[in-house]
């Protein structure tokens, strides 16, 4: 007998996917961390990029408010211009500091700017002392001086690398950005690369499982139909070996009976009182032990063959049941079980004959095993024509199927018996196989006793039919 | 034919549902001799075994109307010393190991050889010393069965083995040793042999796995013994008074 392996989907390459799938989540998350830095690195370039434009446009206007105010001051005399020269200087001081710390760490300004700025603001105040002491045109001509002048040129182009500088590390910056944006564009790249060839990869492999699955099921169906073969083996087996006592007994007696007669023979032959008479005599005793031996293996032949070879023939249904009646008779009498067959002659049907022997084995194994221990034991079978098909009815003497268990009855598995004594699978294959030979078979509910019936189409001979 | 008059004066009741068969059983056992009843079933023949003197029984296991277990069991429980040969087969309902255990004398499947089984009814009509003792040759034995106890009751209380009225069930497991092998057995003490029990047996089954409670073992059926032996055999029969001819294990019968 050949046994079912159990099926476990198996998606090779587990490992695999894995492995690209945590690729993917990984450069995913890396992905965001370095958009996130790149967000971050570029606000804070945006904040100093704009401080850095206010810081310049405030040191132009403020040097020039400075320059302007020195040389008003010089031009008109007035006290304001000084006021406001010396409100703005701060200012511009504190402006020049902050673009210098906004340079990258170590860059410093020029010594010649910061020297010029010196020499700037000590001649300017040269100037208001000047103007301080009203001497106005002196005031002017050091502020238009040629070297004051030059230091203001020197000093704006101090200025000017200043915010070179500043604009040189934005860039730098900007540029770091970039190249950090190719990176994740990469990243963000690979990611979906992965998560492509990881999708493939799943998708290749469920259209294989699915293949597997639809062959497997395939041969599934073959083996289920291999074991229901089986099955309906395996129940003839049974019933064989549950009526192998009773056929050993059978056999047996005979044998023992023609052995016991030979040696009798034997002794008459040698003796005195031997007469060709008598001689006969025993011999058809034998002969008689030898016909009871060939009854028990006509009625063997129901398991000698296999269900495919057993090809669908025209058979009486007399003959079908007196061979079973043969097999099983003598548990029935060991018993005391009294079993009646009333079948009309004419009855054929075509079919496999062993396999409707098992049936009828079937049923009247159950019989037995229903009556077997009650007081009244008796199992009945009858057959006769209804219309165009043969009845066949087994009644036994127990009191009929519970309603609740009519359906269930005929299901494979289900067994009334006490473990180890039935299958569950007789009745299930019996419908099966009357099915199978476009029969019907059903409980009879309306008997008082426990009644099987079973209906088959009547064979019609070709001489039937034309007289039909 | 070598069992002509071999019981003669004997009684024998021989049952069998087929008729032929028993016609054939009691036409061989009138030739040997015998007084011969017959009946169909069990039900029937312990009817006559109550109502006549039979001094064995030779009986069928499946039969209508009183199996031959039903018989044996009456038998053995009303008329204990009746032999009783019963007739199983493979397909029995009855195992080798319970018709012993139940207390047939003999075993035969059908069909046997008759002169055989006269044989065997003529062994258990035999006082137990002209049966079993014999020349005793020690070793002309295929196997050799070691009890290992300073006496048979020891042995017993111990349950290294259990008395039957014609063989015991000796414990343990034993490689290549086959059913109807001549077995001698012998109690051993400080591996020397103790010369109050020894002999020469048949065995008649082998128990290799625990089944249903009872340990491995086997069950022998004495053959020949010493006259030391039977003696000491007698004496312990006496007290424990088996119903089983060989027991099945050791919780005894």
């Amino acid at each position: 007998m050949s046994h079912l392996k159990p099926f476990k989907v198996d998606i090779k390459g587990k490992n695999t996917v894995v492995v690209l799938i945590l690729a993917a989540v990984l450069f995913a998350s890396y992905f965001v961390w370095s958009t996130i830095n790149e967000y971050e690195s570029l606000t804070s370039l945006q904040k100093k990029y704009l401080k850095i434009i206010e810081l310049k446009g405030i040191i132009d206007q403020y040097d020039e408010v400075l320059t302007m105010s020195a040389r008003m001051a010089a031009a008109t005399g007035e006290l304001k211009w000084e006021l406001r020269y010396r409100k703005v200087e701060p200012l511009l001081d504190q402006a020049i500091k902050e673009s210098i710390s906004l340079q990258p760490q170590g860059a410093q300004m020029a010594d010649s700017t910061d020297a010029a700025n010196i020499k700037l603001v000590e001649m300017e105040n040269q100037a208001f002392k000047l103007i301080g002491a009203n001497r106005l045109s002196e005031a002017m001509d050091v502020l238009s001086s040629p070297d004051y002048e030059k230091y203001k040129l020197i000093y704006s182009t101090g200025m000017k690398d200043l915010s070179h500088n500043i604009y040189e590390t934005i860039e730098n910056d900007l540029s770091k950005i970039q190249s950090n944006a190719a990176k994740s564009k990469f990243l963000m790249l690979m990611s979906f690369l992965f998560l492509a060839i990881t999708s493939v990869y799943f998708l290749k492999k469920l259209t294989q499982s699915n293949q597997n699955i639809i062959s497997l099921n395939a041969s599934l169906e073959g083996k289920v139909q291999e074991q229901a073969q089986i099955l309906v083996q395996a129940s003839k087996m049974r019933a064989l070996g549950e009526m192998s006592a009773g056929i050993a007994h059978e056999i047996n007696n005979p044998v023992g009976i023609i052995q016991g007669k030979t040696q009798q023979l034997k002794r008459l032959l040698q003796s005195e009182m031997w007469t060709p008479k008598k001689g006969l005599e025993e011999l058809d005793k034998i002969f008689y032990q030898t016909d009871r031996i060939a009854k028990i293996v006509r009625g063997l032949r129901f398991f000698s063959r296999c269900n495919e070879k057993d090809s669908p023939i025209p058979v009486e249904i007399q003959t079908i049941i007196a061979d079973v009646v043969e097999l099983c008779g003598q548990k029935f009498k060991i018993n005391n079980v009294t079993l009646e067959v009333n079948i009309r002659s004419d009855l054929t049907v075509q079919g496999q004959v062993v396999q409707l022997g098992q049936v009828i084995l079937n049923l009247l194994n159950n019989s037995f095993d229903a009556v077997a221990n009650l007081s009244e034991k008796w199992v009945r079978v009858s057959a006769e024509p209804i219309g165009h098909r043969a009845r066949i009815t087994v009644t036994d003497s127990g009191q009929g199927i519970p309603a609740e268990l009519i359906d269930k009855i005929m299901q494979p598995f289900f067994t009334t018996k006490e473990v180890g004594l039935g299958t569950g699978l007789g009745l299930s294959i019996s419908k099966g196989i009357i099915e199978e030979h476009n029969g019907i078979f059903w409980v009879d509910q309306k008997s008082r006793n426990t009644c099987f019936i079973i209906e088959l189409p009547l064979y019609l001979s070709k001489k039937d039919l034309k007289v039909a | 034919m070598g069992y002509i008059m071999m019981l003669k004066d004997k009684t024998v009741l021989i049952v069998d549902d087929d008729d032929g068969y028993r016609e054939i059983l009691c036409d061989e056992f009138e030739y040997a001799g015998a007084k011969v009843h017959s009946a169909e079933n069990g039900m029937k023949a312990f009817e006559i075994v109550k109502s006549q003197k039979i001094d064995a029984v030779v009986s069928d296991i499946r039969m209508p109307g009183g199996s031959g277990v039903y018989l044996l069991d009456q038998i053995k429980k009303s008329y204990p010393e009746t032999p009783i040969v019963m007739l199983i087969s493979a397909f029995s309902d009855l195992s080798t190991e319970d018709a012993y255990n139940k207390g047939a004398d003999a075993l035969f499947s059908k069909p046997c050889d008759l002169s055989q089984l006269i044989q065997a009814v003529h062994l258990s009509l035999k006082p137990k010393n002209e049966r079993l003792v014999r020349k005793f040759e020690r070793l002309a034995s295929d196997f050799k069965v070691e009890i290992t106890s300073t006496s048979l009751k020891e042995a017993i209380e111990t349950q290294v083995l259990s008395l039957g009225r014609g063989g015991m069930f000796v414990a343990g497991q034993w490689e290549s040793l086959n059913i109807g092998s001549r077995v001698s057995y012998q109690l051993m003490s400080n591996n020397k042999v103790k010369q109050i029990f020894e002999g020469i047996g048949v065995c008649r089954w082998i128990r290799k796995e625990p089944e249903m409670g009872l340990v491995p073992g086997i069950g022998i059926e004495f053959s020949d013994l010493s006259q030391e032996s039977l003696k000491s055999l007698e004496n312990i029969l006496i007290q424990l008074r088996p119903r089983a001819f060989i027991p099945k294990g050791t919780d005894g019968d």
